[in-house]
C-alpha cells in the first residue's frame, strides 16, 4: 500500500504538490491522470525518493519512505520512465541485470532471471540478450525498460508516462502486456499518464489530479458515473463518455442466455467488453452478438438494448 | 592499431637516431655556424627528460582536471563550477613563459617551474573535456540510474564516466600534445628538455640548434598525438 499524506512540494515559485492525500491499495493498478504540470511525476518520484517532500510524508506499507536509505528503497521498487533511460553502454542483459547486480546476486542467478524476463516480455533471449540499446526499436527498448524494472521482483512498480513516446500500435500492445503482467503478478503498480484512454483501459483505481491536488479517486467506473468535480468530468468525458463507460463493462455481465444462438449473429469472445460487443454489432449490422467461450461454445447473448443497462 | 597512427612515432624515433649523424648536413645548411650539431647532451637524453617532464605533469593534470570536472558537474556544486571557470579563464590568459617567470622566484630554477606551468596548462583541456562530457550524459539515463538504486558513486563510476570516457580521452590527448609543446619552454628556467638546444641556439646565435630542438619537439608532439589517438579510438568503440 502506498499512502500520500498531505504532501507538499514547491520548485522555487512553482507549486508542484499542494497537499496531496492519496491511498493506493495493495495489488492495485493505480493510474494518476491529469494534464501536464498537474504534479503527477512529482508525486510518483516521491515514492522512490527521487524527490523529497517539503511537507507531509509518503508511506509504503505504513512505513515512511524517508526511514530507509534511498538506494536500498529504490532497489525494491521498479521504475520505468518515458525516456526509457536504458544504459547505452550496456547490453540488454546487463541493463536488465542492473538492480540484481546492485543487490549482489550471483552471476548465474542474474543470467537466469534475464532469460526469464525476456521471455515474459515476449522477446527471444537468444536474439536480444547481447544487443546494445541503440539496436532496439522504441517498443523493444521500452519492453527492456519494463524488464529491467521487474528484474529484482519488486512489489511496487512506478511508471511515468511509459508508453508516451511510442506509436499507437506499439503502445496498445504494451498496455495489454502491462495489464497481463499485473494480473499475473499481483504487483502494486502506480502509473502516471495524461492519456484518458490509457488510464481507463489500465486502471483498477483511478486518481485524477490537477494543480498539485487530488480531485477524485476511485474505480474508473465510479469516476465516469459520478465525477466529483467539473474538471474530472471535463477530462473523462471528452465527447466519448458513453463509449468509455461501455469499454469498462464486461459483455458477460449484461448478457442473457443465448438459447438457440442464431448462426447469423456475430460472435465475440466471452471476455470482451460492452464496447467490443457494440463494435461487432455495428460491423455486422446485427442487433445482437453471441458470446463464445474459449471452446467456441455459445456462452450468452448481448442485444443492442442490453447495452443501455451498461 | 592502424599503421598511420604509428607513422609519427616512427618518424620521431628515426629523427632522434639520425640527427646525431647529420652534422655535415647542418653544416651545409648553416655554413656560418662553427658548431652545426648540438652536442652538449645527447638528443636521446633530452628527449627522455622531456618525456619525463610531460608524464610528470600529465598525471597530476589528469587527476586535477578530471577531479574538478566531476566536482563541477555534481548537483548543487555552483561554487566549484565558478572556481573551475575562473581557473580556466585565468590560466588561459597567462602565457606559459609568464607562469615560469613567476614560478622561478618561488620554486627556483630547473624542472620545478616548468612542471608547474605544464600542470597549469595541461589541466585545462582535461577539465573542459570532463565537465563537457559529463554534462552531455542524457538526463533520463541519470534518472534511471538513480531510480535503479545506484549510489551517487555508482552512478558516477558505472554510468557517467564510462559514457563520458571518449571525450575525456580526447581531452587527455590534447593535454598531452600541449604538454609536449609547452615543456620546451621549460628550458627557459633551466629544465633539461628538447627546448634546451633551442634556448642555447638563441643565446649563442646558432640557428642550427634551434632547428634541431624545434624539429624534435614538433615530431614528439605528433608522435604523442598519433599514439594517443590510436589508443582512444578502440576504447570508445568497444562495448565493455
Ligand atoms: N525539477 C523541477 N524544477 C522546477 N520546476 C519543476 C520541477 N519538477 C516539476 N516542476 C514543476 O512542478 C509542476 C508539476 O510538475 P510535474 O510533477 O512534472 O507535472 P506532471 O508530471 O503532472 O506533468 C510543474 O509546474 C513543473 O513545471
Ligand atoms: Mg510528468
Amino acid at each position: 500500500m502506498i499512502r500520500f499524506e498531505r504532501v507538499r512540494k514547491s520548485f522555487g515559485a512553482a507549486r508542484a504538490l499542494d497537499g496531496l492525500d492519496l491511498v493506493v491499495p495493495e495489488g492495485a493498478f493505480a493510474v494518476l491522470l491529469g494534464g501536464s504540470g498537474a504534479g503527477k511525476s512529482t508525486a510518483l518520484r516521491m515514492v522512490n525518493r527521487l524527490i523529497e517532500p517539503d511537507a507531509g510524508r509518503v508511506l509504503l506499507r505504513g512505513r515512511d519512505v524517508a526511514a530507509e536509505p534511498a538506494p536500498a528503497l529504490r532497489r525494491r521498487i521498479g521504475y520505468v520512465i518515458q525516456g526509457i533511460g536504458l544504459f547505452p553502454h550496456w547490453s540488454v542483459a546487463r541493463n536488465i541485470g542492473a538492480v540484481p547486480r546492485l543487490l549482489g546476486w550471483e552471476e548465474r542467478r542474474i543470467t537466469a532471471r534475464v532469460e526469464e524476463l525476456l521471455t515474459l516480455l515476449r522477446l527471444d533471449p537468444a536474439a536480444y540478450r547481447d544487443r546494445m540499446p541503440a539496436e532496439l526499436s522504441g517498443g523493444q527498448a521500452q519492453r527492456i525498460g519494463v524488464a529491467r524494472a521487474l528484474a529484482a521482483d519488486p512489489d511496487i512498480l512506478l511508471m511515468d508516462e511509459p508508453f508516451g513516446a511510442l506509436d499507437a500500435v506499439t503502445r496498445q500492445a504494451l498496455q495489454q502486456e502491462m495489464a497481463r503482467l499485473h494480473a499475473a503478478t499481483g504487483k502494486t503498480i502506480l502509473l502516471v499518464t495524461h492519456d484518458v484512454e490509457e488510464a481507463l483501459s489500465l486502471a483498477t483505481r483511478l486518481a485524477v489530479m490537477a494543480d498539485g491536488r487530488l480531485l477524485q479517486e476511485g474505480a474508473p467506473r465510479e469516476l465516469l458515473d459520478a465525477p466529483a468535480d467539473p474538471r474530472v468530468r471535463g477530462l473523462l468525458d471528452g465527447g466519448a463518455l458513453g463509449m468509455r463507460r461501455l469499454a469498462l463493462v464486461a459483455a458477460a455481465s449484461i448478457a442473457r442466455a443465448s438459447g438457440e444462438a442464431p448462426a447469423s449473429l456475430p460472435r465475440i469472445a466471452a471476455a470482451a467488453t460492452g464496447r467490443d460487443a457494440l463494435e461487432a454489432m455495428l460491423v455486422a449490422r446485427a442487433e445482437a452478438v453471441v458470446l463464445v467461450d474459449e471452446g467456441g461454445a455459445p456462452a450468452g447473448l448481448v442485444a443492442l438494448r442490453d447495452l443501455l443497462r451498461a | 592499431m592502424r599503421p598511420a597512427a604509428l607513422l609519427p612515432a616512427v618518424l620521431f624515433a628515426a629523427a632522434l637516431l639520425a640527427l646525431p649523424l647529420g652534422g655535415a648536413t647542418f653544416g651545409a645548411l648553416f655554413p656560418e655556424v662553427a658548431e652545426p650539431l648540438y652536442r652538449r647532451e645527447p638528443f636521446t637524453t633530452l628527449a627522455l627528460s622531456h618525456a619525463g617532464l610531460v608524464l610528470a605533469s600529465l598525471l597530476p593534470a589528469a587527476a586535477i582536471g578530471i577531479g574538478l570536472g566531476i566536482a563541477a558537474t555534481r548537483p548543487g556544486a555552483r561554487e566549484v563550477r565558478a572556481v573551475a571557470d575562473a581557473l580556466v579563464g585565468f590560466a588561459q590568459a597567462v602565457p606559459p613563459v609568464a607562469v615560469i617567470a613567476i614560478a622561478v622566484p618561488a620554486v627556483g630554477f630547473g624542472a620545478a617551474p616548468a612542471l608547474l606551468a605544464l600542470v597549469c596548462y595541461a589541466t585545462l583541456p582535461v577539465l573542459r573535456a570532463t565537465a563537457g562530457a559529463l554534462a552531455t550524459v542524457p538526463p533520463e539515463v541519470l534518472d534511471a540510474a538513480r531510480g535503479a538504486g545506484m549510489t551517487p558513486r555508482q552512478v558516477l563510476f558505472r554510468v557517467e564516466l564510462p559514457l563520458a570516457a571518449p571525450p575525456i580521452l580526447a581531452g587527455l590527448r590534447v593535454a598531452a600534445v600541449l604538454a609536449v609543446a609547452t615543456a620546451a619552454v621549460g628550458a627557459v628556467a633551466g629544465a633539461t628538455c628538447l627546448g634546451t638546444p633551442i634556448i642555447a641556439g638563441l643565446v649563442n646565435g646558432n640557428p642550427a640548434w634551434v632547428v634541431q630542438g624545434a624539429l624534435l619537439t614538433g615530431l614528439m608532439a605528433f608522435a604523442v598525438d598519433g599514439l594517443l589517438g590510436a589508443l582512444a579510438r578502440p576504447v570508445s568503440a568497444s562495448p565493455p
